[in-house]
């Protein structure tokens, strides 16, 4: 059943995003996209900057995928599924747990996943830019939101924004 | 001790900061701290750093895991179920709006270049963000060839991500006990 799969997926995900929110965006994408085809790369790619203008957590793209694959009781079972296990951990974390939690296993877990974990993002980017990037136009767009985002404050949403209008500008 | 406060009262609270939340987990701890320890004088600072502490090394989005560790503190299961259903709910709302209005427009041409644009420029944010995560996740050596097998054996074996991590994650256990008790 579709909307049982995406709940389980999204508690799969978020189990294993060790690193936080952002973490959890190669994972999303390798699952939405190239294991289940739930989404196009252009479709999750859009689904990043939505994650960014909207506030709060960046794992909230589950709610775009989810809504893709089944509307709005799939965005619900998504999400729900996104956030359900990390609030019980931490819940269980302000609560008794607290000890188990600065555990040199859990810890050294994390440091091994981390690093797995940036490693998939490469995967990630080289699947979106691969659809991403198909003219000179479109390379100087991230080009200049590399540099925009890692050298100044301007915010995301500014960012997307401009290679909106660029976009639209430099179209055939 | 911290005063208790009612599920409902927290899911204000954490609503306000939700729908406020713009800038990632920094802008909304300062936030938090704003209302919470400055305003609302329920917390310490300290307190706030105790929950990141806590919740940092967790797998999860951090800033959602800080919120309800916070509502625990102040009300219980209840209280912080409340605050992390609030806390979310305003980008959820957001989100499926955002996401019908592209189901809506994503075929329309003019749509679909403004598309193409924005979808250029997060291949430059996640380039960055791929930096940034690697600069603190990747340290040693061993970092890297994790982080370069996790990539090959996706790409050429496709291998499930989620194995992968385990299986990142439980490298990370073999090897580090043994750095962890050399430095004790």
């Amino acid at each position: 059943m579709i909307l049982f799969d995406l709940l389980w997926r999204f508690m799969l995900i978020s189990v294993v995003a060790f690193g936080g929110g952002q973490a959890a965006l190669p994972l999303m994408e390798r699952v939405a996209v190239a294991e289940r085809a739930w989404l196009t790369p252009a479709m999750f790619s859009t689904a990043v900057a939505f994650g960014y203008i909207t506030p709060g957590p960046v794992l909230i793209v589950a709610t775009f995928v989810g809504f893709q694959v089944a509307g709005i009781p799939g965005a619900a079972v998504a999400t729900l599924g996104a956030f359900l296990l990390p609030w019980l951990f931490a819940a269980l974390a302000a609560g008794q747990i607290q000890r188990m939690t600065r555990s040199p296993v859990l810890k050294a877990f994390g440091q091994g996943a981390a690093p797995a974990v940036v490693g998939l993002l490469g995967v990630t980017l080289l699947s979106l830019a691969g659809e991403a990037l198909v003219d000179g136009a479109r390379i100087a767009i991230a080009a200049v939101a590399a540099v925009l985002v890692a050298r100044t404050k301007i915010h995301p949403v500014w960012i997307l924004m401009g290679g909106a209008m660029v976009g639209f500008f430099t179209s055939r | 001790m911290i005063k208790r406060v009612s599920a409902w009262h927290l899911f204000r609270i954490f609503l306000r900061a939700g729908c406020l939340g713009f800038g990632g987990l920094g802008s909304v701890l300062v936030l938090i701290e704003r209302d919470l320890v400055d305003r609302r004088r329920l917390l310490d600072a300290e307190q706030i750093t105790e929950a990141l502490t806590y919740t940092k090394l967790l797998p999860g989005s951090t800033v959602v895991q800080v919120v309800s560790y916070l509502g625990w503190k102040l009300g219980g299961w209840r209280g912080s179920a409340a605050a992390t259903t609030a806390f979310v709910l305003p980008a959820f709302v957001m989100m499926l709006l955002l996401s019908v209005a592209y189901a809506r427009v994503k075929d329309v041409p003019m749509a679909r270049a403004a598309i193409d644009g924005v979808n250029a420029a997060v291949t430059g944010l996640l380039a960055v963000a791929m930096y940034k995560l690697g600069a603190s996740a990747v340290k040693t050596w061993v970092g890297f060839v994790i982080g370069a097998t996790a990539l090959s054996v996706v790409v050429f074996f496709r291998a499930p991500i989620v194995i992968v991590v385990v299986a990142a994650g439980l490298l990370g256990i073999w090897i580090h006990p043994a750095r962890l008790r050399a430095t004790a």
